[in-house]
């Protein structure tokens, strides 16, 4: 059971992290769109934004892992120029899944 | 289908806590242990689920969730963490047990897949967000118990710490708990619950014939 039991014990600990993250930006503020417009008004935004749904078009953020899942918004965060609880509203906001 | 059993040092030694810390806990009433009870089912022998269970509440504990809650939350809700184990151990699954506190004296308990539990927190209503969350990776304890036992030289081959999520007799014991509980959790709240009912002595017996020794 040795390294199956890892590989487990990273995905529980990435799942939860990510429903702790999420659960914490909703507790935070009401309307998640009125902060990720605080942060997307910006041409330049518009350009990162653009280049990252290509990306998710392209399923470059697909990994089946749910830790690849954490990992990827971290990704797309930095892309964007984003916390990373804010990047994961604003994926959500596409209704774009980064993992299949 | 065989379920690991050890005497108390085995147990011991499989999780970490030693006889001092064990003897407060029966005298402060902060015991737990598999199928609701408060100590193992079967006289003079451990179920390594029994081990588990005490694992999950000092797990919920070190989470910030007041001791009581944390011994409550283990007991009552046996049948939820034992599926998400039976998942992990049988499947090769990576389920959570999660305890969440809504609002004051409104908690809610779920298992289930660990992919879907983000997900489910993204989808609720933003009154029902949980103010806390408190996630058992059931895996990481399992792969600290083996750590244990291969330190403490113990076999874990000859069984298994729970049986598999379909199984008739796991059903059967997890139906009848949870008929028991159900009343009782519609005013569930951890820090003023009744202690749940023990399993009934078919079930025990089932229980005992299921049993099998580690050493």
């Amino acid at each position: 059971m040795g390294d199956p039991l890892i590989t487990l014990t990273a995905q529980c600990s990435a799942a939860a992290r990510l429903a702790e993250a999420i659960a914490a930006r909703r507790r935070r503020s009401d309307p998640e769109t009125a902060e990720i417009q605080k942060y997307t008004a910006s041409i330049q935004f518009e350009k990162r934004a653009a280049r990252v749904v290509a990306k998710l078009n392209a399923g470059e953020f697909s990994d089946s892992a749910c830790l690849g899942e954490l990992a990827n918004y971290d990704r797309i965060a930095g892309e964007l120029g984003l916390p990373v609880d804010v990047a994961i509203f604003w994926i959500a906001s596409l209704n774009k899944e980064v993992v299949p | 289908m065989s379920i690991l059993t050890g005497s108390l040092q085995e147990i011991r030694a499989l999780t970490g806590v030693n006889h001092a810390t064990l003897r407060s806990q029966r005298l402060r009433g902060t015991a737990v242990a598999a199928f609701g009870m408060i100590q193992p089912l079967l006289d003079s022998r451990w179920l390594l689920v029994d081990g588990l269970a005490m694992l999950i509440r000092d797990n919920l504990a070190r989470s910030g969730m007041p001791m009581h809650g944390a011994v409550m939350t283990t007991r009552a809700f046996w049948p939820e963490w034992t599926e998400a184990l039976a998942h992990v151990e049988h499947r090769g699954q990576a389920w959570l047990f999660t305890v969440a506190e809504i609002s004051d004296g409104k908690w809610w308990c779920a298992r289930g897949p660990a992919t879907g539990l983000p997900k489910l927190i993204q989808r609720m209503r933003l009154e029902d967000v949980p103010r806390r969350l408190y996630n058992v990776n059931i895996p990481k304890i399992l792969l600290d118990m083996q750590t244990r036992a291969q330190k403490a030289g113990l076999d874990l081959s000859g069984g298994s710490v729970s049986l598999p999520p379909d199984h008739k007799l796991l059903l059967e014991w997890m139906e009848e708990f949870r008929r028991n509980r159900k009343a009782a959790q519609e005013k569930f709240d951890p820090l003023h619950m009744k202690e749940p009912p023990p399993p009934s002595a078919r079930y025990r017996k089932a229980i005992e014939a299921a049993a099998w020794a580690i050493h």
